[in-house]
């Protein structure tokens, strides 16, 4: 099997290849969660990471360009949001691949300060995987009512030999 | 036997070249009265003394005709690929048999058509042989050669690309006087009106230094497109220009004989207040968020995704990217640090951007990564075939970048396109094709290619030449090294195409 993973712009005007097939994902892995009626989220995103397994995408995540407010001050992150690989692709390293190089989207590409995301406990141990860490204190973010603090875990990426730990997060913005 | 020596500019040395640089500028004619505004600085530098005894006389490569591409009797490499004013530099040089050598360091511009200025001569210094590494991993060739000379840069060098000449020093036991070059930029963080990149990623991906070792093939002719497995090194010197045809004289010096110096040239004879930099000093947009203009030139095809995104964002913050440049932005190029722990002196190709995987008839990628459009940057993208010949032929003649010109719709300049080139633009707001036409493949088998200009916010454009040949039709310097591909190649300088490069350049530098 040949995987391939390809790192696309969304911010442009050119749609990027089979984001038909991405929006249905996400429609069908996410929009039936509780996290998913319960909040309001973001629709655009920055870059996207899609794996292909034999020319056929298996996996995907999308990453935010967002300037957010830790301990009031401002740091600019890329935002992991919508990581997924379909039930049947699922326990391959797909979604490891695609987490890998969002660490240098991020980084490189972007060249962010800070990788930040938000996930249900359970996905803490595969993120931690792949060098993200816990954030240990509350983290708000705009919804059409107001400033709802975020409920489950909120994770971060750092560069490597700097440390963070974070008093106060502000994502300034809908969530991703 | 060590052959260090340290060598630095003492103050009576900068001291004299101060004063020797006002008498110069009095002398160039410029109103004594006007201050000494940033934009002089390319006049004041061109107003010195120039020479065209920079060039190589004594040449002799390991083996004749094609198999040659060293040059053991002496050859050398730069401790960094960028230097600024008070930073050191250091020079690697081999010389077999061992024998006394010197670097004469020429700073290249226009000079009054000299093409160089000499800035300083080192040595006689010794030499020694030095080891020819073995194949490392990944194929790498990585010399850790003994450094023969240390240069801190005085405040008064302009920033610029510099050639150090080696020369062996003959002597009476038959030492012959053996010559090749090493090249440095010499950066600064001015705002100046013009940053020019010179692509020497692509100088280093083609290095067949030491006996046929570059990204793309290995003695065996095995063609390293299959896939990221090779590795390739700064710390070794410049094999012979030996791409598309051969050239001895560019022995140490990368591609910048061919295709940077044509511009370089005659930006400076037009007094246009230019500074250079290397890829590896696009990593962050700030050093060229500085300037009015940016410019990528001749055969520019490996960016690390760090630079990608900084030119993406000073052409978002109101710079003006002109790419002079053909098969630009083709692979992901990412930089890793060398044995020692210096950053950025080793390279790969992780994957290409996405043109190459794009357009009618994409090949199959070998690689297991593709990265983001480069159309989106540059307005348009590498698509296969990307190589050919042709005509630069005229699609919008009531363009502004057209004013003074003359150009009607379907005025060719002959032999401008080549021999790579960009097509297939993406449809960004306001992008226009501004040249189009047919290139062809071996003579044979026509391809397209499209010119482009699309605006950017402030008021900023980004321009596509959509060919490597560009500056070939600015100048012709003393010592440039025209190619040739395809069975074709640029007719000269051709005042059309200086005319448009003037009206890009002031519509960048004038807001
Ligand atoms: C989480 C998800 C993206 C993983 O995709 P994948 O391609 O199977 O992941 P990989 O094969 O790279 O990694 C699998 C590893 O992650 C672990 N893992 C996968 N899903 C997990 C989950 N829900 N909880 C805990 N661990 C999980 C696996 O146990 C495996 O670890 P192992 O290698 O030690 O056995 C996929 O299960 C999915 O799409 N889930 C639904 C959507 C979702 O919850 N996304 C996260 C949004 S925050």
């Amino acid at each position: 099997m040949e995987i391939q993973v390809r790192v696309s712009r969304l911010d442009g005007q050119v749609p990027a290849t089979d984001r038909e097939v991405f929006a249905r994902w996400a429609t069908e892995i996410f929009a039936g969660t509780p996290a998913a009626k319960q909040f309001t989220w973001v629709d655009h995103w920055a870059y996207q990471v899609a794996v292909y397994a034999d020319s056929s995408p298996v996996s995907h995540l999308r990453i935010v360009d967002r300037t957010v407010l830790i301990d009031a001050q401002p740091v600019r992150v890329g935002g992991v949001a919508d990581v997924m690989t379909p039930a049947e692709f699922r326990g391959q390293g797909f979604a490891g691949r695609a987490m890998k190089e969002a660490a240098h989207v991020i980084f490189e590409l972007m060249q962010a300060r800070l990788g930040l995301l938000l996930c249900a406990p359970p996905l803490v141990r595969f993120y931690a995987c792949y060098g993200w860490q816990m954030v240990d204190c509350p983290v708000s973010m705009a919804q059409p009512g107001g400033s709802v603090t975020w409920p489950q875990c909120t994770m971060l990426l750092v560069r490597p030999g700097e440390t963070w730990a974070p008093r106060s997060v502000d994502l300034c913005g809908l969530p991703w | 036997m060590s052959c260090a020596q340290h060598l630095r500019c003492d103050r009576v040395g900068m001291a004299c070249s101060l004063v020797w640089a006002i008498a110069a500028f009095l002398a160039s004619g410029l109103p004594a009265a006007e201050p000494l505004s940033k934009r002089d600085v390319i006049r004041r530098e061109n107003a010195q003394p120039g020479t065209s005894d920079w060039q190589l006389t004594y040449v002799r490569l390991d083996k004749s005709g094609r198999e040659g591409f060293r040059s053991p009797g002496i050859e050398g490499y730069c401790s960094r690929q960028s230097v600024a004013a008070g930073e050191a530099i250091e020079f690697f040089v081999s010389t077999n048999p061992a024998c006394q050598f010197t670097v004469e360091i020429f700073r290249m511009g226009y000079y009054g058509g000299k093409g160089a200025r000499l800035m300083k001569t080192l040595g006689p210094l010794q030499g020694k042989v030095q080891e020819t590494p073995p194949v490392g991993p990944r194929r790498i060739r990585e010399c850790r050669w003994e450094s023969c000379a240390r240069l801190v840069i005085p405040a008064d060098w302009t920033s610029g690309v510099y050639l150090g000449r080696l020369s062996r020093v003959p002597n009476p036991d038959g030492t012959l006087p053996w010559q090749s070059y090493v090249v440095f930029i010499v950066r600064d963080d001015r705002p100046a009106d013009i940053l020019l990149q010179c692509p020497d990623n692509t100088w280093q991906a083609y290095n067949r230094w030491p006996d046929s070792y570059s990204l793309y093939i290995d003695p065996d002719n095995k063609f390293a497109s299959s896939g990221n497995r090779v590795d390739v090194s700064f710390d070794r010197p410049y094999a012979k220009y030996a791409q598309i045809y051969e050239n001895p004289q560019s022995v140490g010096s990368g591609e910048f004989l061919c295709f940077e110096y044509p511009l370089c040239y005659w930006l400076e004879e037009h007094g246009y207040d230019v500074s250079y930099c290397s890829n590896s000093d696009m990593l962050a947009p700030d050093r060229a968020a500085k300037c009015k203009a940016f410019i990528s030139v001749g055969h520019d095809e490996y960016w690390d995704l760090r630079e990608y995104e900084s030119v993406m964002q000073i052409s978002r913050n109101g710079t003006c990217v002109l790419f002079l440049s053909g098969n630009s932005i083709c692979y992901v190029t990412p930089f890793r640090e060398g044995f020692d722990g210096r950053p950025k002196r080793i390279i790969h190709r992780k994957g290409p951007y996405k043109g190459l995987t794009m357009g009618p008839e994409p090949s199959k990628n070998p690689f297991d990564y593709v990265g983001p459009d480069e159309g989106l940057l540059l307005g348009a993208r590498n698509i296969l075939p990307v190589n050919g010949g042709g005509d630069w032929v005229c699609a919008k003649p009531e363009h502004w970048m057209f004013a003074n010109t003359g150009m009607k719709k379907g005025d060719r300049i002959r032999g401008l396109v080549g021999w790579e080139f960009h097509g297939d633009p993406p449809p960004i707001e306001g992008l226009e094709v501004v040249a189009e036409g047919i290139a062809l493949h071996g003579g044979t088998r026509p391809v397209p290619y499209q010119a482009t200009i699309y605006p950017t916010p402030k008021g900023g454009f980004v321009f596509n030449a959509s060919t490597i040949f560009w500056s070939m039709g600015l100048s012709a310097p003393p010592g440039h090294m025209p190619v040739w591909s395809h069975n074709t190649r640029p007719n000269g300088p051709d005042p059309r195409v200086q005319q448009i490069t003037h009206n890009l350049l002031r519509r960048a530098i004038d807001r």
